[in-house]
């Protein structure tokens, strides 16, 4: 089994989305940045429709003109920015947490595995995710899921097609962000990802017979039943209230 | 009541869409309306919507039952493969199509999603039991798959696929069949 690192405050600095900020790196930040972060920490707190761009210019530090300046688009587009950003950031912390190296299967399972915890542990992530979940609504169109494809396809196709193919790695990075959004979005009382066992399950189980022939991975795997670990979880988690 | 809140919808948007109008449009009061939904515009909308969507997966259920577009089979003869093939094609082509539901995204995406938010979850449900339903029927096993696992799974790609366009066309017969074959029904195989 391959070893995922998990994404956490080292004790120094600041996480503000996925973004890990080193202490007293804000003030050397770009005001672009700023202005991005800065309205990171807004969704974090108030959600997208409560957040204002006079409230993303006072975070950051700048005056609203300057925001405007650097988002014409008004906040929509700065939505849409962060997004893509913040993805990118969340694709970096996948590259150095995974072992690159392991056989594809468990790679690719780890990088599930690994995203959906991320996810899981993002403040921004799940503020949104309690309070406005049609802000990443990931099944239904609205470009919702356009901008994340992209930039995942971006970073995980070149690197899928030295085993597979560019054509095939394109439909497999897309296969794999939908499973991901759509699991880690709308919980399911089946496969919960922030379990290894379960990522192994459905990418196992779904996933990689979509798109390899068994003698083709240089591992042969078979998916894992049901485990303990899944059931107790799930017997925690549903007497919580949920995140 | 509802049929005349959706078409409203479609004229007068989410922002402009009011009981009054609603009211003239299906020749009913205003105090007709409250008395059904007492909590006034908001439930309004959000119980057409989810009316509207309802009407939508039972269309998406009646491609099982035709025999179109089967060669002349019907429903019941087909293969899953078959089936799921002509549910996307038939998805997409009312989504495409469904006039109202196409300027809501247009002019207020997130506030739609909103309303449609509980909805959305319902039809994740509506979808999961009947793929089940289809896959025991089918006698579709697996290993370490259960029915209602491998149906819920099934409806989560339909939703997502369908709902938002990705690198595979869904208006090219052959990229349908694929999408099928490949990422839906892949593991059936295995």
């Amino acid at each position: 089994m391959s070893k995922v690192t998990p994404l956490g405050p080292d004790g120094l600095g600041e996480r503000i989305g996925f973004t890990q900020l080193a202490a007293g790196e804000w003030d050397n930040l770009s005001v672009e940045r700023r202005v991005k972060l800065g309205y990171v920490r807004c969704l974090t707190r108030w959600g997208r429709s409560k957040t204002t761009m006079a409230d993303v210019a006072r975070e950051a530090g700048c005056s609203r003109a300057t925001v405007y300046r650097l988002v014409p688009g008004g906040i929509d587009a700065l939505f849409d920015s962060v997004k893509v950003d913040q993805t990118a950031e969340l694709i970096e912390h996948l590259w150095t947490s995974v072992d690159l190296t392991a056989p594809l299967d468990d790679l690719l399972v780890d990088i599930c595995h690994a995203a959906a915890c991320a996810m899981a542990n993002n403040e921004m992530l799940r503020y949104l995710l309690r309070y406005e979940p049609e802000v990443i609504e990931p099944h239904v169109t609205l470009r919702t899921i356009e901008g994340v494809l992209e930039v995942c396809g971006r970073e995980f196709v070149p690197f899928m097609s030295n085993h597979i193919g560019a054509e095939r790695a394109d439909r497999l990075v897309e296969h794999l962000v939908r499973v991901v959004m759509s699991y880690v979005h709308s919980p399911s009382s089946h496969i919960d990802l922030t379990l290894r066992s379960d990522a192994e399950r459905l990418v196992v189980g779904f996933v990689i017979p979509a798109h390899f022939d068994s003698a083709e991975l240089t591992q042969q795997h078979q998916p894992p039943a049901r485990t303990q670990e899944h059931d107790e979880h799930h017997r925690r988690t549903s007497s919580q209230e949920p995140v | 009541m509802l049929a005349a809140t959706i078409e409203r919808l479609g004229q007068d948007g989410l922002s402009g869409l009011t009981v009054e109008r609603v009211a003239k449009a299906s020749g009913v009061g205003r105090a007709t309306i409250y008395r059904r939904v007492a909590k006034g515009r908001d439930e309004l909308i959000t119980s057409a919507i989810t009316w509207e969507l309802g009407r939508f997966v039972d269309r998406l259920r009646a491609v099982d039952v035709g025999d179109g577009g089967g060669g002349g089979k019907k429903g019941a003869d087909k293969d899953l493969f078959e089936r799921l093939e002509l549910l996307v094609v038939g998805a997409v082509e009312a989504l495409e199509g469904h006039e109202v539901f196409q300027s809501l995204v247009a002019d207020d995406p997130i506030e739609f999603l909103s309303e449609i938010g509980g909805a959305s979850t319902l039809v994740l449900d509506l979808l999961s039991t009947e793929f089940a339903g289809e896959l025991e029927r089918m006698g579709v096993s697996h290993r370490e798959v259960d029915w209602a696992m491998g149906g819920e799974y099934l409806a989560r790609m339909v939703m997502s696929y369908v709902g938002s366009s990705g690198r595979v066309s869904l208006h090219d017969r052959a990229g349908v069949a694929s999408l099928v074959r490949h990422e839906f029904l892949g593991w059936t195989e295995a």
